[in-house]
């Protein structure tokens, strides 16, 4: 039985990502979807009642946008619901009026109802598109209410394109679809609908063309659309299913382990190739994901395709796919051995509608995937003639300058070997010539490229025939053995120019790659090698000017957490996009140019997250407006590596401030504890001889008098020095601890501390000693007399009265050193590191000496001058100090 | 009788002004608190005290300011005392032109003590300058610039006897580092404090004075220099 129990335990991970997911959803608000089939269904109208049932129960409920279309009955049922206002926005002198998301957020309402989702927003809007409104509100956590047509959704566009005849171009992303917390299918049979049309209970947009109109709902549609519609609201229904049986540990009956990959292109044709890879998937309940190869070719494309495939794969990406990017020349290789060690078991491509005899000489890549996929499924989807047009657009492009000039480089190349072999003929047989002309070949392969080599390869055969065979200066050619040699040539030439310029490709890419790899190492060393914020911003900016241009801007939260334009290169105007950077900094989401949020901005807005929280962000105007999908990833890449940077700035930061904290605990702890005893002790004897003569009136000569006014001084002595070497540690340890070194006589210096502690020394023996012809040192001679003096004093209070205290200065080594000694009972074995520590009062019965700070201040001073200070025990078996001074004292300032 | 000297104890701590007040009269001072600087300048723009006992922190001005104050008419002695044990509080009120400062807590002896010394300079200020100064085995000669040590004459150069003479004009008090310098070396030598520390230990040396155990001239770290009082005859 346990055996059976363990198998149905559901997988920990499973759990967790529901875990997770769940959570996600709490904070978040819930989308509802009125499903239809097509328009006049009753979607709205069945929003609105549930509308008015949830605002009985007393749901707080906000019309956002309702399209009633002048139509009485939905209109009666807005009643009593507040409407929101919309806001206008002009663009282009035309104002149009737009829902306003902002003040919905202000408002925040329980339910806010949305009609349309697959409405395109006003430009100037914050996203293009209100399915991408919908999802903030959801993120913000507010309920939304929503209405879609099955037509609108991006997997079944193409299909119903083919059924209608009509494309739509506004779509809604199948993901919001089946993420949707509810589907409620609205369904009217195509009679009843056909019958609504008649009577005018149909929306129609007006100037809508009448037959296009009448095409649209013919029953044949209205049947198809219904069909998809309700399909498709089953998948939604068996997905939910799928993950109710997940969380229970049932297994789900489709999960058969399937992968599948779309290869596309930068053609037009990727996206029909992205939707049909996303119905399989669907269909197939398994992950996909959308492959693009980026070749040294692609670089060279014109802006339009590259943004046409960002457009692409960002499509893929917000409906699910995995996104990847590969690099390589050879693209069938590429994609074949990516699929094979990432498990792809169906592999979907384009065909292109090329002519079949493009293919005798090329493979093309789908006959390529075919012939080399092994056991991998390969769907072959199979691309409209109209859309090749499109993609072979780039061929047409104006040749740049250099580009001219690599032209130029060839033909001057084959001049110049033709002149060459020319002058020398004498020399020289025909074959040796040609022999210099595929020479020539290889050099410009390599050098200049594919064009050129071709180009080089016609002239050099064309240079040949016209100086070098019979008739000279024609191009013909007496001996017809000569066309072999004509043909042999230009087909090593052109083979050689292939191989090398395949060569030459392959050396790019991995000159770029190696690059790319070194930018990153370098950054990355960079960053591991600063330690501010500034800094880190300052070599992230560095890092991306150099790779990628243009201008770059950082924001970071300042006080009050609004967002703070911190850096920026000197052309930008950054502030009038506040804003953007705003919003990507609150949502984590990139944000501005070529992204949905935004994107009339003139910088693309990237959040520098750390693990759980975003630290700012980073904002860049690339050149010409555009990445290539490379750079965008180097830029992610690097705004994540500043991230990860700052996070460990900050960790490190957080542990130091732990870390003084805790130091600052221990020892305001140690501090209190030490201060009470110290300060109470002759307080209280204080205060009791003062009661004790206050009781008692003594003659203040008397003996008794006497002894308790002295102990009065005495123990008020005491507490000055606990005082003042508090001060004194408060001062050193508050960092305004100067060295003001000058040379001073160490005698006098001795002398003087002898002399300040006159009093305290009066029960002791005190001899002073120093070397005959000691020099005059460099040093802070306040501090270090003060130094003595906290030595003597510590020698007096551990010491027993009359105990002999010898200070000796000498030198060593060419520094200084003083010693302080006793003949005293000498410091505990082992404290002699001990006592320097601060509050370190090593125990001596029922007396302590002092704060314990005495020696921590004597290490402190010693220690800015670059000397030491240590304890040991002398012959005497007392305790001898040592201070040494290095006498080229170079001192730094105490921070 | 000889008339008592008048002391002007500026001290807004009660206690403390109670107990200075006690030892002055105990020792044959008349002496009056008070407690605000503005009631100190008042009382010295009139009958001035014999002597000022000035407490730097007052409750409505800064102590170092009054002496500014005080200054600007008068060489009423003043001695300052002060919680603030700063070398350069000391320093700047010294050079302002208190004529010594002590720092709280402190030992009433030693107050007294100063006390006397401050008011037998202004006393030898008053009764003309005397010719020599005499002090243990030390004895300056200023009217001919002779010294001498235990009857035997010390030759000194110019720059040392300087030095020495300057200290013994303010015998018993602080001299400071700069005003020996501005004295002897002149303006804009203030900053060379160690060309004073050679000068004083080849002066100690001359005068026979070992600076582990000064007898005449006595270091204060940080301050100055200040040559033991005259003997008392």
């Amino acid at each position: 039985m346990p055996q059976v129990e363990k198998d149905k335990r559901p997988d920990p991970d499973i759990l967790l990502s529901q875990i997770e997911a769940d959570e996600r959803k709490q904070k978040r608000g819930k989308l509802k979807i009125f499903f239809g089939s097509s328009a006049g269904v009753g979607k709205t109208y069945a929003m609105l009642q549930e509308a008015h049932r949830r605002q009985r129960e007393g749901a707080d409920v906000l019309v956002g946008i309702v399209e009633t279309h002048g139509r009485q009955e939905t209109l009666q049922l807005l009643e009593g619901l507040p409407i929101l206002p919309r806001r206008s926005l002009s663009h282009r002198n035309v104002t149009m009026s737009e829902f306003d998301i902002d003040e919905v957020l202000k408002i925040r309402p329980d339910i806010l109802l949305l009609d349309e989702l697959a409405h395109s927003n006003a430009p100037g809007s914050r996203h293009p598109k209100r399915w991408q409104d919908v999802e903030e509100l959801i993120q913000a956590g507010i309920d939304v209410y929503t209405t879609l047509n099955v037509q609108h959704l991006e997997s079944l566009n193409d299909v119903i394109s083919s059924i209608t005849g009509i494309s739509v171009r506004e779509t809604v992303p199948d993901r919001l679809f089946d993420e949707a917390d509810n589907i409620v299918l609205v369904d009217t049979p195509p009679d009843e609908l056909l019958a609504r049309l008649r009577d005018g209970k149909v929306y129609i947009a007006p100037g809508a063309n009448e037959r296009s109109v009448q095409n649209f709902f013919r029953k044949t549609n209205l049947q198809s659309l219904r069909e998809l519609a309700l399909r498709r609201t089953a998948d939604y229904v068996d997905i939910d299913s799928d993950e109710q049986r997940r969380r229970e540990g049932l297994r789900t009956p489709n999960a058969v382990g399937e992968k599948i990959m779309v290869c596309v292109g930068s053609d037009a044709f990727a996206a029909k190739l992205v939707r049909t890879g996303r119905r399989l998937a669907t269909g197939l309940k398994s992950p996909w994901l959308v492959t693009y190869v980026e070749t040294p070719v692609a670089e060279a494309q014109d802006l339009r395709s590259r943004q046409h495939i960002q457009h692409v794969l960002h499509n893929a990406e917000t409906n699910g796919a995995e996104v990847v990017t590969l690099t390589g020349t050879r693209v069938g290789d590429e994609l074949i051995n990516y699929a094979r060690n990432n498990g792809i078991t169906k592999i979907v491509i384009g065909k292109s509608g090329k002519p079949y005899w493009a293919s005798i000489f090329k493979k093309n890549l789908a006959e390529f995937i075919v012939t080399e996929s092994g056991d991998i499924d390969v769907y072959i989807v199979t691309t409209p003639a109209a859309l090749s047009v499109a993609f072979n657009r780039r061929r047409v492009m104006p040749m740049s300058r250099h580009e001219g000039m690599r032209y130029g480089y060839a033909a001057i190349l084959v001049s110049a070997i033709t002149f060459g072999a020319y002058q020398t003929e004498f020399f020289f047989t025909n074959m040796d010539t040609i022999m210099l002309y595929l020479i020539g070949v290889m050099v410009t392969a390599a050098g200049l490229g594919r064009g050129p080599s071709l180009l080089y390869s016609v002239l050099c055969v064309s240079a040949f025939n016209f100086f070098f065979t019979e008739p000279r200066f024609t191009f013909n050619v007496y001996d017809s053995s000569y066309w072999l040699t004509f043909t042999v040539m230009f087909l090593t030439s052109v083979t050689i120019s292939s191989l090398a310029t395949k060569l030459r490709d392959q050396l790019m890419l991995a000159r770029r790659r190696e690059h790319e790899t070194q930018i990153f190492y370098n950054l990355t060393r960079e960053l591991t090698a600063t330690r501010t914020r500034e800094e880190m911003s300052e070599t992230v900016i560095r890092r991306i000017s150099q790779t990628i241009g243009g201008d770059i801007c950082i924001w970071y939260p300042g006080k009050k957490g609004m967002l703070e334009l911190v850096y920026g290169s000197e052309t930008g105007d950054f502030f009038k996009e506040e804003v953007v950077a705003d919003w990507c900094y609150k949502n984590g989401q990139p944000a501005g140019l070529g992204t949905n949020t935004m994107p009339s901005a003139c910088l693309y807005y990237l959040p520098v997250t750390g693990t759980n929280m975003t630290l700012g962000v980073v904002g860049i105007r690339p050149k010409n407006d555009i990445f290539l999908h490379g750079q965008a990833l180097i830029m992610e890449t690097f705004v994540s590596l500043l991230g990860s940077a700052l996070e460990r700035s900050e960790t490190a930061e957080a542990a130091e401030q732990a870390g003084l904290l805790a130091e600052k605990e221990r020892v305001r702890n140690i501090l209190l504890s030490s201060v009470s005893h110290d300060l109470r002790s002759p307080l209280a004897a204080i205060t009791g001889a003062a009661d004790t003569l206050l009781q008692e009136p003594h003659d203040t000569n008397s003996e008794t008098a006497q002894r308790l006014l002295r102990s009065i001084r005495h123990e008020a002595a005491r507490l000055t020095k606990v005082v003042s070497n508090l001060l004194e540690i408060t001062r050193i340890e508050g960092g305004r601890l100067k060295l003001n070194v000058h040379p001073y006589f160490p005698p006098e210096i001795i002398g003087s501390a002898a002399e300040s502690c006159r009093e305290t020394l009066k029960n002791h023996k005190l001899l002073l000693k120093s070397l005959q012809d000691i020099p005059f040192v460099n040093m802070d001679g306040l501090l270090i007399s003060q130094v003595i003096q906290n030595l003597l004093e510590n020698a007096t209070s551990h010491t027993p009265p009359g105990t002999e205290i010898t200070v000796f200065a000498d030198m060593y080594n060419n520094g200084l050193r003083i010693s302080v000694s006793d003949n005293g009972p000498g410091i505990p074995p082992g404290q002699e590191r001990e006592i320097f520590k601060k509050f370190a009062t090593f125990d001596q019965g029922d007396r302590p000496k002092g704060a314990g700070l005495g020696l921590a201040i004597c290490q402190a001073i010693v220690s800015a001058h670059m000397g030491r200070i240590y304890a040991e025990t002398n012959r005497t078996g007392g305790a001898r100090f040592v201070i040494e001074l290095p006498s080229e004292l170079t001192i730094p300032e105490l921070s | 009788m000889t008339l008592q000297r008048q002391v002007l104890i500026v001290e807004d701590e009660p206690d403390i002004a109670q107990f200075i007040s006690a030892a002055l009269e105990n020792n044959g001072y008349v002496s009056r608190i008070v407690g605000t600087g503005v009631d100190c300048l008042r009382i010295c723009s009139g009958k001035l005290p014999d002597i000022v006992i000035l407490d730097l922190g007052l409750p409505d001005m800064d102590g170092q300011e009054i002496i500014r104050a005080i200054r600007a008419w008068s060489k009423v002695p003043i001695i300052v005392l002060s919680a603030r044990d700063q070398e350069e509080q000391k320093v700047l009120a010294l050079e302002r032109g208190a004529d010594d400062y002590l720092t709280k807590p402190f030992g009433m002896k030693e107050f007294l003590a100063r006390v006397r010394v401050v008011l037998r300079h202004v006393n030898r200020r008053e009764t003309l300058q005397e010719a020599a100064y005499c002090s243990r085995d030390l004895i300056v000669d200023l009217a001919r610039r002779k010294v001498s040590v235990g009857g035997n004459e010390t030759r000194l150069t110019p720059t040392e006897y300087n030095l020495l003479a300057v200290l013994v004009a303010k015998a018993g008090q602080i001299v400071t580092h700069a005003e020996l310098l501005r004295e002897v070396w002149g303006r804009g030598s203030e900053e060379h404090s160690h060309y004073l520390r050679i000068y004083i230990q080849r002066l100690r040396q001359k005068l026979g004075d070992d600076p582990l155990y000064p007898r005449h001239i006595f270091t204060e770290p940080g301050i100055g220099y200040r040559i033991s009082a005259e003997d008392e005859t």
